[in-house]
Order: C-alpha cells, then sequence, then structure tokens
C-alpha cells in the first residue's frame, strides 16, 4: 500500500479532487454513485414498514 | 414445612439418561419417557457434551421466583394438587461424588473445594413441577469461546448452593414455555427482557406478567391465559412498553438476509437482544409447521470479510454473520441458526402465495425426529430499546453508503486500503463502551485522544468504522440520542493524518456545496469543519 498524502501534499490533493468532482464527469460519477447508495439502502429504510398482518399474526408454536 | 423432599441435595455423574431420570423424577407428574420424547434433553445433552459436564447436584426442594408467580397466578387455583416448589439441577465440569460434596458442606476435608466446584460451574436448571413442560429457568455458560463467536447480550448470573455463592459469568436465562400462562413468545421475551433489565434496569417480569401486560391494552378476542394463541408482535410491543422500553420492530425482507444480519449485528452489539419472528417449514414433508418466536442472543463472525453484500459496493461487517445462537423455547439455550444461504418457497400467509425466501437452518426435530429439515423462514425483527435511543440503524447506513461512495468516486482511499475497499462495522454502542474501546487503540495517540477520551459524549452512539484488515482508517460517530431532524453527525475520528488533511480541507471549501447529489456525505465532511468538531 501506498502511504497517504501528508500535509504538506493536501492541498494540491483537496484542489486535484475538487475540480475532479466539479467536473462534468466528476458529477456525472458522483450522481450515479448517489443513486446506487439510495438504491442500495432502500430495503434497510423499507424495513420500518411492516404491514399491519404482519404486527398482528400470532406466534403460537 | 411444605418441602416435597426429604434429601436436602443429590449429587450423580452426568450422562443423558440420569438428565432424563432426574428431570422426570423432580418435575413430579412426568415418565422418562415423556421427557425423553422432549426435544429438550437430547440437545441438552450435545450442549453439556461440549462444556464437558460431569457432576450434577441437584437441589430438590427450590423456590423460583418466575415460577412462583406464574403459580399464584394460576396453578394454586387449580382443583388439582401442583407444587409450589420446583427443583434445581447444578452442572459441574468436575467429578465428584456424594460424599466429596457432603464434606465440602460438613467443613471435611473430602477432597473438593469451593475453588473447584466455582471454576468447574456450568449453570443450573429449574425443573418446574408441572406436566409435560419441565425446563423452567434455564442459566448455562455460552459455548466455548471460539474465533468469531460473540455473544454480545450475555452477563453474570449468580446462584447460591448451600452458601456456597457461584457464578455464570456469561448467560441469558432461557426457558420453556409452559403453554398455560406462557407461548413462545412469552418465553422469548422473557429472555430477552432479562437481558435488557440488566442493561437499563427495568423491572424483570415473569411470564404470566408478560402474558397481561401484552394484553392490557390491547384486548384479544379470546382469553389470553391459558395461553394457546400465543402473542403477536403488537402484543409483545405492548409488554415491551410496560416495562418502560420502545419497540421497534423492523420487516425481514424475504429475498435478502443482509438486512436481517445488519440489524442484530447493530443491536446485539450494544448488547440488545432481539426477538426473532419466524414461519417454520419442515422440507422433508413441506408442511407449515407455524409461526415461531425466538430471542437471538449471538452471532457467529466469519474470519475473512463477506463480498460486497449489497448493490452499492459497500462491505459491511455483518455480513459476515453465518449463524446466530437463539434461545429458542421447543430446542434449547444458544441454539444455532445458521445463514446457509438456502432459498425456499414458502407460503408466507400474507395473501400471495408460496414465495422465495432466505431461509436459516433450525435444531427443530420434524416428526420423523429428523433434524435439519425443519427452516427458519424469518418474519419480523422486534427490538426493545431505551427510550433515549431514537435515531434508528436505516439513517445512519444511509449516510455512511454516501459517505462511502464519496470517498470512493474522489479516490480518496487509495494506498489506506485494498483493491476490495474498507469494511464497515456500524454498530450501536454506549459513550462507556466507546471510550473503553478507543483506550485500548494503539492507532490514537497523543492530544487527538487525549481529546476523545476526556471529552463529554451522549450516552448512545451509533458507530461505524471503516476498517483494512487491523487497521481503522475512519470512525463516524452519530449521536443516537438526537433527533432525527437534526443533520448533524457527533463526530468523526480519522487515524490516517494525510487522509485527515485532506478531508478536513475539503469540507471548508466553498465548492462543497455544489456536491449535493451524496448528502450524507456533506454532512459527515461538515461535522469536520465545525467548530465544535471534536
Amino acid at each position: 500500500m501506498k502511504a497517504a498524502p501528508k500535509k504538506s501534499d493536501a492541498s494540491q490533493v483537496v484542489a486535484k479532487t475538487l475540480a475532479y468532482l466539479t467536473s462534468s464527469e466528476g458529477r456525472s460519477a458522483l450522481r450515479a454513485a448517489a443513486a446506487e447508495s439510495k438504491r442500495a439502502a432502500e430495503p434497510f429504510r423499507r424495513a420500518r414498514d411492516v404491514a399491519a398482518e404482519r404486527l398482528h399474526r400470532r406466534f403460537t408454536v | 414445612m411444605a418441602a416435597a423432599n426429604s434429601a436436602p441435595f443429590e449429587v450423580h455423574s452426568y450422562d443423558l439418561p440420569t438428565l432424563i431420570r432426574l428431570a422426570a423424577k423432580f418435575s413430579r407428574w412426568n415418565s422418562e419417557e415423556s421427557v425423553s420424547s422432549k426435544s429438550h434433553p437430547a440437545y441438552l445433552d450435545s450442549y453439556f457434551t461440549a462444556l464437558k459436564v460431569q457432576t450434577i447436584v441437584a437441589e430438590p426442594d427450590y423456590v423460583n421466583r418466575d415460577y412462583l408467580e406464574d403459580f399464584a397466578s394460576y396453578y394454586v387455583r387449580c382443583y388439582g394438587r401442583y407444587e409450589r416448589y420446583c427443583s434445581r439441577l447444578h452442572f459441574f465440569s468436575e467429578a465428584f461424588d456424594e460424599a466429596a460434596f457432603r464434606a465440602l458442606l460438613a467443613g471435611e476435608d473430602g477432597g473438593l473445594t469451593v475453588d473447584a466446584l466455582r471454576k468447574s460451574y456450568c449453570g443450573f436448571i429449574v425443573i418446574k413441577p408441572l406436566p409435560q413442560t419441565v425446563f423452567g429457568r434455564t442459566c448455562l455458560k455460552t459455548y466455548p469461546a471460539e474465533a468469531g463467536r460473540v455473544f454480545p447480550v450475555t452477563r453474570a448470573f449468580a446462584a447460591n448452593l448451600f452458601g456456597i455463592s457461584l457464578n455464570i459469568p456469561d448467560t441469558l436465562p432461557f426457558q420453556e414455555q409452559d403453554n398455560v400462562v406462557a407461548a413462545c413468545a412469552t418465553s422469548a421475551l422473557w429472555s430477552v427482557l432479562q437481558g435488557t433489565a440488566k442493561e437499563f434496569q427495568h423491572a424483570q417480569l415473569t411470564p404470566v406478567e408478560i402474558t397481561r401486560a401484552a394484553t392490557e391494552l390491547l384486548p384479544a378476542e379470546s382469553r389470553m391465559i391459558p395461553n394457546r394463541g400465543g402473542l403477536s408482535t403488537a402484543m409483545m410491543a405492548e409488554a415491551i412498553r410496560a416495562v418502560g422500553l420502545e419497540p421497534l420492530t423492523l420487516y425481514v425482507p424475504e429475498n435478502d438476509d443482509v438486512t436481517l444480519r445488519a440489524a442484530l449485528y447493530a443491536y446485539l452489539r450494544a448488547r440488545i437482544p432481539a426477538i426473532l419472528g419466524v414461519r417454520l417449514l419442515d422440507t422433508a414433508s413441506s408442511e407449515i409447521l407455524g409461526d415461531h418466536a425466538v430471542a437471538v442472543t449471538g452471532f457467529k463472525l466469519a474470519e475473512e470479510p463477506a463480498d460486497p453484500p449489497i448493490a452499492s459496493g459497500v462491505r459491511l461487517r455483518a455480513a459476515r454473520m453465518l449463524k446466530i445462537y437463539a434461545h429458542d423455547d421447543q430446542v434449547g439455550p444458544f441454539a444455532r441458526m445458521e445463514f446457509d444461504g438456502k432459498k425456499i418457497e414458502v407460503e408466507l400467509g400474507d395473501g400471495r402465495g408460496p414465495v422465495p425466501v432466505q431461509t436459516l437452518s433450525t435444531s427443530w426435530r420434524n416428526k420423523s425426529g429428523t433434524t435439519h429439515e425443519v427452516r427458519a423462514a424469518p418474519l419480523i425483527v422486534l427490538v426493545p430499546l431505551y427510550h433515549k435511543i431514537r435515531i434508528p440503524y436505516e439513517d445512519v447506513i444511509q449516510v455512511i453508503m454516501d459517505f462511502h461512495k464519496f470517498l470512493v468516486t474522489a479516490n480518496l482511499l487509495n494506498g489506506l486500503v485494498g483493491a476490495s475497499g474498507p469494511e464497515w462495522d456500524i454498530h450501536l454502542t454506549t459513550v462507556n463502551d466507546l471510550k473503553t474501546d478507543l483506550q485500548g487503540c494503539d492507532q490514537l495517540r497523543g492530544e487527538q485522544r487525549l481529546r476523545w477520551l476526556t471529552q463529554g459524549m451522549p450516552r448512545f452512539l451509533w458507530r461505524a468504522t471503516a476498517v483494512s484488515g487491523t487497521q481503522r482508517i475512519i470512525d463516524v460517530f452519530f449521536d443516537a440520542t438526537d433527533i432525527h431532524t437534526n443533520e448533524s453527525v457527533y463526530g468523526v475520528l480519522v487515524y490516517d493524518e494525510g487522509l485527515d488533511s485532506v478531508l478536513r480541507l475539503i469540507a471548508v471549501n466553498p465548492d462543497l456545496d455544489a456536491l449535493d447529489e451524496l448528502r450524507g456525505a456533506v454532512r459527515i465532511l461538515r461535522s469536520l469543519s465545525s467548530a465544535s468538531a471534536p
């Protein structure tokens, strides 16, 4: 593994990173990432929607 | 003097026939045949083999509060003569006989010492004086330590045997339903509330008190005691409210067991046991056995990280979960249920007909006596939470997924993690557990360490740690007691100095405002730029 950027290099890394992220290519990549993230979190959000039938089903065995 | 047995104790070498004989004898209502026809003795025998049990000490007359409440509420008013006294069987991995035990109690030298008894103590089972349902309050040591096997919800429970204080360092009480004042859901909830009572300091309800609390504000269409109809999730939720906790109910998607594993992992890690409601199916006969509730007490994780299990490419530590350990009142304590990836068509009773469901293995025996044919299709998870734990898991995971995607898209983890990316360990924790963990962390040093260890923190926090191998990359903390409309993050701890510098510079750059696609990432970055950031 290569070393992470040190403090002296940090400004350069940040400038480069933000330039990419604010470019049209970067924005497009962020939009795709956001869509993937939302899709992946969907089952966790839906887990709170418990159907009334399941809430009132008796556990009898 | 109402004791039904004359000898104050009995000592026996352990084997399965002896266990069955003692359970039958002390239950006073059952033959050895009827006890051996139950599923518990065989399960307990395999469990005791794992614990290397060699000796049983029986206390024939023992007063058990849980049974006494049930007795006072129901059995005492039966015409039949049910006993108020239970018996208790203690299990030891040390071999000794009655003469040695008698000498110890008499203060004579018989070769057995109190220290040896304490060191070899494996726990106890209360035998209830009832027909058919005999296994009462049971506190047994967990399975021996093994890599990846975790029982976060277990606690130390004490027993006193003729003045000798004995300790079970890691257990959670179990008992079999009696089918009269308690059904399976009652027994599962009783175990869960035994754990939360210690964690959150609330009253310990007995089985009959749970059944009553479950229906006090939610009257059932028919009588609840005798409890032949079981409890619903809504009823269990009412019983949870009765002890001052808040029920969190989660639906388990049938085509995805990652959601189930993630939720169980997140809450169990905070020492909060959970109820798992399942539909049982005998795969040999395709017969649905019914809906059943168990108390989830632990889990086993794989040694290696799982492949990215979800669409975002985020690897969750919870996805390593290979099996859970559950108090299943029809099997025994710490019964294994395995995530073995078997999908089965199951009629879930919701009008959709048979649907493919990710199922778990069980230790149930089907009608032909075969184990591993009965599968469990998860239906719901019910978690009893302290009222101040307000922020739910799903709010946290969305933010973390956004942050992960931001780090990957911005290429900021290159050189810090391998090609497969970091693994996220997301769980609820407490301020004390968090500080204890940070105190033991070699990666945290100097002023940063001092600041994190000495600052005030909320009692409950959500913690998401990005890990690569044994190295921590980032910790993100959320105040679990906060209101959900507050979009702030409690704190971010970046273990790598270079990455920390980069993230802090990005956090104060005005261009950050333009990156509103990954809102969760912006929330985390903003917390790094705020004046109060730890």
